[in-house]
């Protein structure tokens, strides 16, 4: 994988298959303090300590375990961390959700680009209408939140059935792209 | 946030939605993309961009979604598109394939074969003389 949004998306799709209703995204990119952090946070159903070891290594899911499904998604995140001289943190509690935290040196000339991070936001929003996304990215200039909770509020009882019409898809395309 | 924007929209929204549930011929689709790792790095992001975006062309009703991998590995990026009980799974996707595939399968309710995967409890599945 070449983009850091690509990692975001991986990681994002854990907490969704582990049935997560709220999803936080950070992105803070900080010239000033030569630091780039990135974090998935959900209330999804957690992993035990046993779990969160398996999840890391890339060598320990065997096939019996395959049932488990643990992927290669978290060790590719931690070996692009730790190719950064960045430091990978994962904090996980059974039925409370995760935290995935990876931070590194801004000047790393081994960062990848970010990527269309905001393209891939809007597209995971609108393909889960059940999940409650916030979303927020910060450099040293700007600022930029987006919070689909007040969105969900507004829209009513009958807001996943409208999620994914075209008024709404358009209404997310504007907020986000803006 | 324009949040303020969201009550036209929902007022729209909520007229189409009674509209649609009163017909009842307009049969629910699902199209699901799958969305593990691997599915990511042969480039579900952008099939799954694409095929919202020509849902909303061809102004289909549908729900578009993603989940973990199929484990279908090997043929990347896969989707399933689902119909009433029935499941269609389309392989090797492109970005480029997604309108001829939304219009074959969605518009006028015909299997794409040539992108067509053969899997257990998929329609595509049957033996061609059925």
């Amino acid at each position: 994988m070449y983009e850091l949004s690509l990692f975001v998306l991986d990681l994002v799709q854990n907490s969704i298959t582990a049935d997560a209703k709220l999803i936080k995204i950070w992105l803070f990119e900080f010239e000033s303090e030569n630091f780039v952090t990135v974090t998935v946070a959900d209330n999804g159903k957690g992993m035990s300590e046993e779990v969160i070891i398996k999840a890391i290594d890339p060598f320990m899911t065997s096939k019996s375990e395959r049932k488990k499904k643990i992927g290669l998604g978290l060790p590719f995140f931690k070996q692009l961390i730790e190719s950064c001289e960045g430091k990978f943190r994962i904090k996980s509690k059974s039925g409370i959700g995760t935290v995935v935290t990876g931070s590194f040196p801004y000047n790393n000339i081994d960062q990848p680009p970010v990527g269309d991070l905001e393209d891939t936001i809007l597209n995971l929003v609108i393909a889960n209408p059940g999940i409650d996304f916030l979303y927020t990215r910060a450099n040293d200039k700007n600022k930029k939140v987006f919070d689909t909770r007040p969105v969900r509020k507004m829209l009513g009882n009958d807001a996943e059935l409208m999620w994914q019409s075209a008024e709404m898809i358009k209404w997310f395309r504007n907020e986000l792209k803006r | 946030m324009k949040l303020d924007e969201l009550k036209a929209i929902r007022e729209k929204a909520s007229a189409k939605i009674e509209k649609r549930n009163a017909d009842a011929s307009q049969s629910e689709w699902k199209i699901v993309v799958s969305m593990g790792t691997s599915g990511i790095l042969y480039g579900a992001r952008e099939i799954i961009k694409k095929i919202i975006e020509e849902a909303e062309n061809l102004e289909l009703n549908v729900l578009v979604t993603q989940s973990g991998s199929f484990g279908l590995d090997d043929i990347e990026p896969v989707c399933a598109i689902y119909h009433n009980d029935e499941k269609v799974v389309y392989g090797k996707l492109k970005p480029e394939m997604i309108r001829e595939l939304l219009e074959t399968q969605i518009v006028n309710g015909n299997i794409l074969t040539s992108y067509r995967v053969a899997v257990p409890g998929d329609v595509g599945n049957k033996p061609a003389s059925e």
